[in-house]
């Protein structure tokens, strides 16, 4: 049995951003254990995700401590071709020796079919985890995700921030090694502000207790993390509970390695700004915790998150409530200001504002959004007065104070302050829901101005910026388009409205063709279609569907005419495949759309004959077929595909009869070509929901 | 960590910083005699920042940020304010903890508040400038900015300077417990606040900001000293054209004040001077190089 103990990695360094750190360390041990993998050595791989600000660490459990042994075996030339009659080696065998390293003496023979051959065979011992492992490392740190390197001193490395000390120890030894210009050791240092001397590491195993014991620092992220949401839920539990968002606690869990949770409060005259404002405060400028009372209402505290223990605890307090003060203040200031003008004088300024460079201004896109709403309201048979107004002022509050400060409540304070100005409350609750879904699984607008503005918003930009060729590439999105399609289509589905996407986007392009921005690319139908497509692949996929319903949904009518009913013929064909005739249907369908695509020359235009049928099946099947185009096209009115497909479903005993029975292409030119006819009847049936043949059942 | 006495005034705080970067090995030197936004356009820093120099300094720059003036009325904004600027050329491997240690000369007790060095790059698009950093925190306030420059002029920092810049105000408020600038003790003998200093001067200042600059004058003079700027770099000068470059800057934010300047134009208005300023690093670069680059040899001999 070979020997194993655990592997330290730390890199410390000064202080990382904290939003990149998770990823970070998880690159990190992810790449040390593939590493270690390709280098032959065995691990255990848990999933403690160790990381502070100031280091980035990885643990591996049990890792062998040597390669295993290679065994080296060459084949040369047949023995009997190797030498001269004197026994003196041909160039043959000295050249494969030389090769192998070894004088031709040295050299084995082996029995082959052919005959016997030089063989050579050595066993290369395992190389030793302290001589692999600093390249590991060095390979892994080469890979991680830094999002901007930096320099620093005079050095000629880089890293995301500068580094301090590199710990590798395999068990309780030093790995020595010269990593980012470090020389491996045992040695951290701890806690900032606790501990100014070095620590000195035992062992592997006892690095994160060492820290915790005498360094003042909690290692594990997940540990630290825990401790914060305790420590936040214990320092409200008198008043009322905190308002945890995850993302903050991951980011105030990123730059602490010595938590501690602190109640502070804030004057209840600020009470009175709206109460996105106060939490926008508290978590995005100083990346507190808002605590709210038992009905859910906001209360004049917040909770800071120390990364220290001091002796008293009412000076960082007090810091933090003046800080809060300075911030709410201002808020108080901008509110109060907004406060003093309707949104609509805002609506001139809009022209001062660029939107995009060959898009025009704020007010190009509102005077665009006015039309175009109007066009999606008429559609939809939405009341167009409210529409129109709410387009008007959809993007005033961008100039307003309160916006400036804080760009995340755009719409949001739209909402208050139209209020405020007595505009209908329609307008007032379209101005926030225009900018609904902001991420994937956002809610949607709720209101029928909301879902018109709210689809305008998105089909000007994606039309404009697609008209401008300004189309995103790889992770490259700066106009976030693909969230824009993205939310589209969840509005469009999920709230079942019956647009035409096709006319929709050929109605936004004129729009724009009759503005002062008309856009240079031609025919951007074709890409925007494409792309919009791509997003829907995403949707159908998080919605339970399959990827062949998918594809067998977008065989059947076209897609973009009304997204709705695209759904409803998606949700048709999930249903249809659960059911016992499926499997038989679907390779039915396939064979005849083989056939068909075999024998295209015009047989669409054929009709079958019934007096062309001449076997039982077929008339049979022919029969059935009829009996179905009646009760078919009823469905197809009530737009109920399942039921289509349920009905069509019938088909399987006759279908599969026909193609036991009947031989399509028969001598006789007229009798094949009315079989054939009657398969492209078959198939029409099919296509009204999808392409049948393309699902897979059974298949796996 | 040792922890000195509380300075008790504005003036006072100065002088420990002072006295305290003088004894790592800075030069305290003066601010510069025109208008900036920031201790980062002093020659002291933007220049030499630029090439393989050593440099080591510390000084206190008054800076000037017109659409900041809040008429005196706001206890944390004001159109004129000081930095103390420290730059490490190339920066020290221990550059945190030298500036750690200088907060505790300021009476600070690193282990009775909660400091923090928070993520926060800098980026100055006129300046073709960037840097890595953070702000640092004190109980939840900036009270300075960190920055490993990495760019200047459009031209790698070889080595990196690391600049560290106090918000001197924000300090003095908490060594004094405070909630106003304008309320800052700043010296004691005689009595003189903060405010019995500048609080005239943030209001007629903000008037003239906002309402009395003149707008096509100062049109004209942006235009004069991009011309003017151009014309010295034609001539090998790039010191004087950098000063034209700060006054262009000026005239620029005093423009932002009078919002004379659309959103668009705004961006044209910043590649301008950007032009202007990449031009300026090279032929400093170039200066220095034909010299040289002295301090180099200073340093080894």
């Amino acid at each position: 049995m070979t020997k194993k103990a655990d592997l330290l990695l730390e890199i410390l360094t000064e202080e990382l951003p904290p939003k990149n750190l998770t990823r970070l360390a998880m690159s990190l041990k992810e790449s040390i254990a593939e590493g270690l993998k390709t280098s032959g050595f065995e691990y255990e791989l848990d999933d403690a995700l160790l990381a502070t600000p100031r280091r980035l660490v990885v643990i591996l459990n049990n890792v062998t401590a040597k390669q295993p042994d290679q065994v080296i075996e060459r084949k040369g030339p047949l023995s009997s071709i190797s030498f001269f009659p004197d026994g003196a080696p041909k160039p043959q065998a000295t050249g494969f020796a030389k090769s192998c390293d070894v004088s031709v003496e040295q050299l084995e023979r082996l029995d082959t079919p052919k005959g016997e051959c030089l063989y050579f065979k050595k066993t290369e011992p395992g190389k030793s985890i302290f001589d692999c492992l600093p390249d590991i490392v060095t390979e892994a740190i080469k890979k991680l995700p830094i999002k901007k390197q930096m320099r620093w001193g005079d050095h000629d490395i880089t890293f995301e921030r500068p580094v301090h000390g590199i710990i590798l120890m395999y068990g309780r030894k030093i790995v020595p090694g010269i990593i980012l210009e470090k020389t491996t050791s045992n040695k951290t240092q701890g806690h900032r502000f606790y501990n100014t001397s070095p620590i000195t590491i035992s062992s592997a195993k006892a690095y994160i207790k060492t820290l915790k014991k005498y360094a003042h620092v909690y290692v594990d992220f997940n540990e630290r993390k825990n401790i914060i949401r305790t420590q936040t839920i214990h320092a409200a539990q008198r008043i009322g509970s905190p308002v945890i968002n995850d993302a903050l606690l991951d980011e105030v869990t990123a730059s602490t390695e010595w938590p501690m949770a602190l109640l502070a409060k804030f004057s209840n005259d600020f009470l009175s700004l709206p109460k996105e404002v106060l939490i926008a405060s508290m978590e995005k400028h100083q990346r507190c915790f808002p605590v709210v009372d038992q009905s859910n209402q906001l209360l004049p505290n917040f909770i800071a998150i120390a990364n220290i223990k001091p002796y008293r605890t009412k000076y960082i307090i007090s810091g933090n409530e003046r800080v809060m003060r300075a911030r709410l203040s201002d808020a108080k200031f901008f509110y109060e200001t907004d406060l003093k003008h309707p949104l609509n004088i805002y609506i001139d300024q809009l022209g001062h504002v660029v939107f995009q460079k060959q898009l025009g201004t704020l007010l190009n896109k509102t005077q665009r959004l006015q039309k175009l709403s109007g066009y999606i309201a008429k559609q939809l048979h939405f009341k167009i007065t409210d529409i129109e107004r709410a387009a008007l002022l959809s993007k005033t509050d961008l100039m307003t104070s309160m916006v400036g400060e804080f760009p995340e409540l755009q719409g949001i304070m739209g909402e208050y302050y139209a209020r405020h100005d007595n505009e209908p409350e329609t307008v007032a609750i379209a101005l926030k829901e225009q900018y609904m879904p902001r991420f994937a699984t956002d809610d949607l607008p709720q209101t029928a101005t909301g879902q018109a503005l709210a689809i305008a918003d998105r089909i000007d930009t994606l039309v404009g910026m697609f008209g401008i060729n300004q189309i995103p590439t790889g992770t490259k999105d700066p106009f976030a388009l693909r969230r824009a399609a993205f939310g589209l289509i969840r509005i469009m589905i999920e709230h079942e409205l019956h647009l035409n996407l096709n006319e929709l986007i050929k109605e936004t392009y004129n729009i724009y063709k009759h503005s002062d921005h008309p856009l240079p690319k031609e025919h951007l139908g074709v890409t925007l279609g494409t792309f919009i497509l791509d997003r829907l692949a995403t949707w159908v996929g998080q919605n339970g569907f399959t990827l062949d319903q998918y594809h067998a949904t977008l065989g059947g009518p076209i897609w973009h005419e009304d997204l709705v009913l695209f759904h409803a013929r998606l949700k048709a064909v999930q249903h249809f495949a659960t059911l016992p005739e499926a499997e038989s249907l679907a390779a039915a369908n396939k064979r005849v759309k083989n056939i068909l695509i075999k024998n295209e020359a015009g047989i669409l235009k054929h009709v079958f004959k019934m007096d062309l049928l001449k076997e039982s099946a077929e008339i049979q099947l022919a029969r059935d077929i009829s009996k179905r185009i009646e009760t078919v096209a009823a469905f197809e009115k009530n737009c109920d595909y399942t039921g289509l497909l349920i009905d069509l479903a019938q088909l399987r005993d006759p279908v599969d009869r026909f193609f036991e029975t009947v031989m399509v292409m028969d001598e006789d030119p007229k009798l094949q070509q009315n079989r054939l006819a009657l398969l492209v009847k078959l198939r029409e049936l099919f296509l009204k929901v999808a392409d049948i043949s393309l699902l897979q059942i059974g298949a796996s | 960590m040792f922890t000195s006495k509380k300075p008790q005034t504005f003036q006072d705080m100065i002088l420990a910083l002072q006295t305290y970067w003088a004894k790592q090995g800075c030069m305290i030197t003066q601010p510069l005699d025109m208008p900036v936004g920031a201790g980062t356009f002093h020659p002291s820093t933007f220049l030499r920042a630029i090439g393989p120099e050593p440099w080591r300094t510390a000084f206190v720059q008054p800076c000037r940020r017109p659409t900041d003036g809040r008429y005196g009325d706001n206890p944390n904004r004001a159109q004129h304010y000081y930095q103390f600027q420290v730059i490490l050329k190339p920066s020290p491997d221990d550059i945190q903890a030298l500036y750690l240690h200088s907060i505790s000369a300021l009476g600070i007790d690193p282990k009775q508040c909660d400091i923090r060095f928070m993520e926060d790059n800098w980026e100055s698009p006129t300046l073709g400038a960037w840097g890595l950093g953070w702000e640092v925190c004190l109980d939840g306030m900036e009270i300075s900015q960190f920055t490993y420059f990495q760019q200047v002029g459009g031209l790698d920092c070889k080595p990196v300077t690391g600049e560290l810049t106090y918000g001197l105000e924000r300090i003095a408020m908490y060594l004094q417990n405070v909630d106003s600038m304008f309320d800052i003790l700043w010296s004691h003998t005689p009595r003189v606040t903060y405010g019995d200093i500048f609080k005239q001067n943030e209001i007629e200042m903000s008037a003239y900001n906002f309402e009395y600059a003149d707008v096509n004058a100062l049109l004209k003079q942006f235009d004069t000293d991009e011309l003017q700027c151009k014309t010295l770099l034609e001539n090998k000068l790039p010191l004087p054209a950098y000063e034209m470059i700060l006054n262009a800057s000026h005239a620029f934010n005093l423009l932002d004040a009078r919002h004379a300047i659309s959103v668009t134009e705004r961006q044209q208005y910043m590649l301008r001077i950007r032009a202007l300023a990449k031009a300026v690093a090279e032929q400093y670069y170039t200066s220095r190089e034909t010299l040289g680059f002295p301090l180099l040899k200073k340093d080894t001999a």
